[in-house]
């Protein structure tokens, strides 16, 4: 696969000088690759996530052929839940999902334990991986790793439909237990940290599209303010916080929170998020994954990827392209290229507004 | 009468306000005065639910507080039901209802089973990971009016093509809507699958179902 259209800089001096606000070739471009980055390398997802061997592989070879202006594996959703003993079933070519949650009875609750990032779960195999394309692709590209949001976490020790209800029933435990997944958090990202490495954010359940904003502020808000805070200590800057579904309500709570990059789902609007937030926090999205990522041709995707650019290029706190969640596994690499391309052709600096039109 | 309202409005405030021993107490009390069970579970534990819907549709609800109504009022229906008298049975539309395999996220399609239920829909729960031939295997056994396929997740949405191809296959397609909804999935792609409706949420679901078999019996 060629890529047609050839960039000036490497995403590392691309994304050095975006964040120090100095000039730059193109927008950045960061579709949320993920475990699509399997299919690169011809491996189910069952064995793809126990290798990190494979994992690095795969992430470098995604590297290589999309050129994203970043790169990461991390425990994501379940990691953190999985250390401290919630099980999961790995399909044998499908993403994984949690089937035994650790905490099915509150009772259980003093058998937990803070991870051990060295030890638990597949922690380990995070940071070898992270290691590995660090090793490889690092000079090249900004290495990070997605950690799952405190509210997701807990949610996936709890089961998530006993944790929704938990939070009127049982409103203490759950602090508690927010506490606990916390610390097992923390722990995780020095280790990340220790590598040179930056952490991301990303609490799916804590989802407009599950819980109120009310809610969002009392039992997510606090404890990703915690996570945030430690990884601004550790790199110099917040993290990339992506929240799935109708995040409009907790726009400026998720800035509140310390995310120097908000990650916005396809179904909300980049306009309105600039203008309610855009001169606090830098935009990232938010083209549609499914219909039209990985559905559409490249020239949906360039005509998607112009709408977000038109929306949000002149966001005052700067703007990303991506997608507006993770990209599918099966999406065809072609794609993926094209949506990177509308990047290099239609966000190359200096911005030419004239080129969006249809 | 007067007197049996003021328990429906019980009934109906416990589920509504989430409260699982109101809606019980109020259950046995009905069953207490020899009020009518069905009466009861329609005016009272349905009402409470349907009011719980709008309050979601207002966002004044989200999910939590609907799964908690949903429990005070299955709570109730579990008082009342064993008491209902099955009388000349009234033909209810019958909906088969899964999330399609590979997925098992099951919370959005236990909320538009729950919301069909209450607008007296005779519901076929099939479950979570249900393969295609298991749903069209259901439709045919039991003459479904309408097939609800449910997926959170995108690595799994192309199952409910299969499910429309192989009821297609079957012959059964013209006799049945086919109804989708989940969080990775629009109009749009149920529009390109030709699945009847996509559904955004389970009220929505209730709307969308007496919609399209409204209509349908205009055409026939």
């Amino acid at each position: 696969m060629n890529v047609a259209f050839k960039d000036e800089m490497t995403p590392k001096e691309r994304m050095t000088a975006f964040a120090s606000g100095k000039e730059i070739d193109r927008i950045p471009c960061m579709p949320l690759i993920g475990d699509h980055a399997c299919r690169l390398i011809g491996v189910p997802v069952s064995r793809y996530s126990q290798s990190a061997k494979l994992m690095a592989e795969a992430h470098i070879k995604s590297f290589n052929t999309y050129h994203t202006d970043s790169v990461g594996v991390g425990p994501s959703l379940f990691g953190i839940a999985e250390a401290m003993g919630t099980r999961l079933t790995y399909p044998y070519d499908g993403i994984p999902y949690v089937s035994e949650p650790a905490l099915s009875d509150w009772k259980d609750f003093t058998k937990l334990a803070p991870v051990n990032p060295y030890r638990d779960g597949r922690l380990p195999l995070f940071l070898e991986t992270l290691q590995r394309i660090n090793d490889s692709i690092g000079e090249q590209v900004g290495i990070g790793s997605s950690v799952g949001g405190p509210f997701t976490a807990a949610a996936s020790l709890r089961g998530t439909e006993c944790f929704l209800k938990d939070l009127r029933k049982n409103p203490e435990m759950v602090h508690r237990l927010l506490e606990l997944v916390t610390e097992s958090a923390l722990s995780y990202i020095d280790a990340v940290c220790d590598l040179g490495l930056k952490p991301s954010l990303a609490d799916p359940i804590a989802s407009g599209s599950l819980i109120s904003a009310k809610q969002f502020r009392e039992f997510a808000k606090p404890y990703l303010k915690i996570y945030a805070d430690r990884i601004k200590e550790r790199c110099g800057s917040g993290p990339t916080l992506h929240i799935c579904g109708n995040s409009s309500r907790i726009w400026p709570d998720m800035v509140d929170v310390g995310a120097t990059i908000l990650s916005l789902d396809n179904i909300v609007d980049l306009e309105d998020a600039k203008k309610e937030v855009g001169d606090r926090v830098c935009l990232s999205g938010n083209v549609k994954p499914i219909d039209t990522i990985m559905k559409g041709n490249r020239q949906e995707i360039y005509a998607e990827s112009k709408e977000c650019l038109r929306k949000a290029h002149n966001n005052p706190k700067g703007f990303i392209l991506s997608s507006g969640c993770g990209i599918a596994i099966d999406t065809p690499p072609e794609n993926i290229i094209a949506f990177m391309d509308a990047a290099r052709i239609y966000g190359k600096y200096p911005i030419e507004p004239e080129k969006w039109a249809d | 009468m007067a007197d049996n309202q003021e328990v429906f409005n019980r009934l109906a405030a416990g589920v509504r306000e989430m409260d699982e021993e109101l809606t019980v107490k109020a259950s046995y009390e009905v069953l207490d005065k020899e009020i009518d069970a069905l009466t009861a579970i329609n005016q009272g534990l349905v009402m409470g639910m349907n009011e719980a819907g709008q309050l979601y549709e207002q966002e004044e609800y989200f999910v939590p507080e609907l799964l908690l109504c949903s429990d005070a009022m299955y709570a109730g229906l579990d008082v009342l039901s064993p008491h209902v008298q099955r009388t000349s049975e009234e033909k209810k539309h019958k909906v088969v209802i899964g999330v399609v395999e590979g997925d098992n996220h099951d919370i959005g399609k236990n909320l538009v089973k729950l919301m069909l239920e209450v607008a007296n829909f005779d519901i076929y729960d099939l479950g979570r990971d249900v393969p295609p031939a298991k749903f069209v295997s259901k439709v045919k056994e039991v003459a479904a009016d309408i097939v609800c396929l449910s997926t959170l997740m995108s690595t799994t949405m192309d199952r409910m093509a299969d499910v429309i191809e192989l009821l297609k296959k079957e012959g059964l397609r013209e006799q049945v809507l086919v109804m989708i909804g989940g969080e990775s999935i629009s109009q749009a792609f149920a529009d390109r699958i030709g699945a009847d409706v996509y559904s955004e949420n389970a009220i929505g679901a209730v709307k969308a179902a007496k919609r399209l078999l409204s209509e349908k019996r205009k055409v026939v």
